[in-house]
């Protein structure tokens, strides 16, 4: 019962537009399926350069926990992810170039309150509300998910992927390293390894619903895409709706679990529903 | 005829001042809503916005409950015509829990949430000028639903037939995503289009898919019937069969529901020998029902 949700920029020209604001709008929307933990990631390009965030959770102040930042160079992000990935003081947060995660447990207004999402602009973001199910409510757990293999993927997910563990072994045994307890993490995990290995976003999508049983749909974003994507059977909910420019707004795809959530921002023409098992990519300009 | 803006209420929630404690916001809508809709709200409802909203106006159970609410006072007071606008895909709108029948044509213009007329119990015809959420008609004993736009998941689903009722009567004209008329147990469902999975544990009541062919369609089903083109394929525990005469009755009975909403040409012309039909959905188009079949329950699984 989470609440997924993103957008993408229609216009090439308009890629510093009020993502947050449009993603908070559609985050409050869906806030009755879920209130146990809220979190956006926003892509904007003007933040892409030679250094790298890598944020984290220091593990003594969970009950009351702080963000650390790590800038890092090209030269030494390779190594300070790996010192925070063998830290066990350390949760990992998000690997971040031109990509910007916040998240928090609790509501929508109050991640807003505290990270003021509604005044980012961007690209493409994706946004998420947590009901618990397979792991508990703390920081760490909440969506969207980062990985230390590649920095600016995102994805937030509704639904379980039942297979989570025989999916997380095998990448392991590949050398992939995992930091929460959340099925949903092993979808990053899995579509970094795949575009290390062959560099194809839509081919790294068809590849894990291939590869994932159970009920999901969950959205990916990376600097140049976002995709939405249902399990083979179309076991949960996804839909796709477009706002031509109406309301102030500039044009823009959205997608979302609920149809408030297009409604909220206007995105009701060429409303549709992603095919079960098949990638619905939306590629930026 | 009654028109309920939904945005009314909001207006007058968000212009209640906001406190910590949500005490004095509440008694302050309550008032209020006495006032303008004279209904109450139940003390109840107080606890849990705060609790699971942070605070009474940005809740949407709270609107949830004060639409059906005042549409429950006015439908008891005899109104049966109804619009309600900038629903805004509210959740569960239409849940009024009648134990008998209420003559009632309600038309909202905008799009609905999940379970829109869930346990519905009426005489008329509900119209949405939208797209509807997931549990469309849940659980529904009798009434018309037309659905402009398409509908997600699960529409008609546990829809009953009982000893006063045949069940839900709906029509989606966008389709429906999947699982639609899972287990019915009664009513019609005609859309043009459905998902994997639909007619999934149905026992009775009719699926008629008059869009493209679908795939899955009647998994463990035990009883009902769904038309669907050739093309479609079954799930386990269901399998096609060719139409014969009595089909082309059932068929003609359902379309008699929805004749005049989808424009039929000539429907008491129609038989196994005139199986052509002109229909006027989103755009016109003649039907040849040779090119139908039906999945029925496979016997030999029915235990």
């Amino acid at each position: 019962m989470c609440g997924i949700c993103g957008l993408m920029m229609d216009d090439v020209e308009l890629r510093h537009s009020p993502v947050g604001s449009i993603l908070q709008d559609m985050m409050e929307s869906q806030q009755i399926r879920a209130q146990d933990g809220a979190g956006i990631a926003i892509f904007n390009k003007s933040n892409a350069g030679d250094s790298f965030k890598i944020k984290n959770f220091r593990k003594e102040e969970m009950s009351d926990y702080a963000i650390d930042e790590v800038k890092s160079s090209s030269e030494n992000v390779s190594e300070n992810l790996q010192k925070i990935s063998q830290d066990p003081e350390c949760h990992f947060f998000s690997f971040e170039n031109e990509m910007t995660i916040f998240k928090e447990t609790g509501l929508a207004k109050d991640l807003d309150k505290k990270f003021g999402i509604r005044k980012m602009n961007g690209s493409h973001g994706i946004g998420h509300l947590r009901i618990a199910t397979s792991s508990r409510v703390t920081p760490y757990n909440t969506h969207p998910f980062s990985t230390t293999i590649l920095p600016d993927i995102a994805i937030v997910h509704n639904g379980e992927i039942t297979n989570y563990n025989m999916l997380r072994d095998s990448l392991e045994l590949e050398g992939f390293t995992f930091h929460t307890d959340s099925d949903s993490e092993v979808i990053a995990v899995f579509l970094a390894s795949r575009i290390l290995k062959h560099g194809d976003i839509e081919r790294a999508h068809r590849e894990f619903v291939t590869k994932a049983d159970g009920p999901f749909t969950y959205i990916a974003a990376t600097p140049d895409s976002i995709a939405i994507v249902r399990d083979k059977f179309g076991t949960r909910k996804g839909i796709i709706g477009y706002n031509p420019g109406t309301n102030g707004q500039p044009p823009f795809w959205a997608m979302a679990t609920d149809l408030s959530a297009l409604d909220v921002v206007g995105a009701t023409t060429k409303i549709e529903t992603p095919h079960p098992g098949k990638p619905r990519i939306f590629y930026r300009n | 005829m009654y028109t309920l803006d939904i945005d009314e209420i909001r207006a007058l929630a968000n212009d209640v001042p906001s406190t910590s404690s949500g005490s004095n916001e509440f008694d302050l809508l309550k008032k209020k809503l006495d006032e303008r809709f004279q209904v109450s709200i139940p003390e109840g409802l107080k606890n849990a916005a705060i609790e699971k909203f942070g605070d009474v106006a940005s809740a949407p159970i709270l609107y949830e409950n004060l639409t059906n609410s005042i549409l429950r006072k006015k439908i008891e007071d005899g109104e049966n015509n109804i619009i309600i606008k900038n629903p805004r895909a509210l959740y569960r709108i239409g849940v009024f829990g009648f134990s008998e029948p209420v003559n009632l044509n309600l038309t909202v213009e905008g799009n609905v949430g999940n379970f829109f007329g869930a346990f519905c119990n009426f005489n008329g015809t509900w119209t949405v000028k939208g797209h509807a959420e997931n549990g469309l008609a849940d659980k529904g004993y009798c009434g018309k639903f037309v659905i402009d736009g398409l509908a997600t998941e699960l529409v008609g689903q546990n829809n009953q037939s009982t000893n006063y009722s045949h069940g839900v009567d709906i029509l989606v004209r966008k389709g429906c995503m999947e699982r639609a008329m899972a287990q019915a147990r009664g009513g019609n469902l005609v859309t043009f289009g459905a998902g994997f999975n639909s007619g999934l544990y149905m026992s009775d009541g009719i699926l008629m898919n008059l869009g493209e062919p679908g795939e899955l369609f009647g998994p463990g089903m035990v009883g009902g019937t769904i038309y669907a083109k050739q093309g479609t394929t079954t799930g386990k525990g269901a399998v096609i069969k060719k139409l014969d005469e009595n089909d082309y009755e059932k068929i003609k009975n359902v379309l008699r529901t929805f004749e005049r909403d989808l424009d039929i040409v000539n429907l008491d012309a129609f038989s196994k020998t005139n199986s052509k039909l002109d229909i006027t959905n989103i755009k016109h188009d003649e039907i040849d029902f040779r090119e139908f079949e039906k999945i029925v329950a496979d016997e030999n699984t029915v235990h």
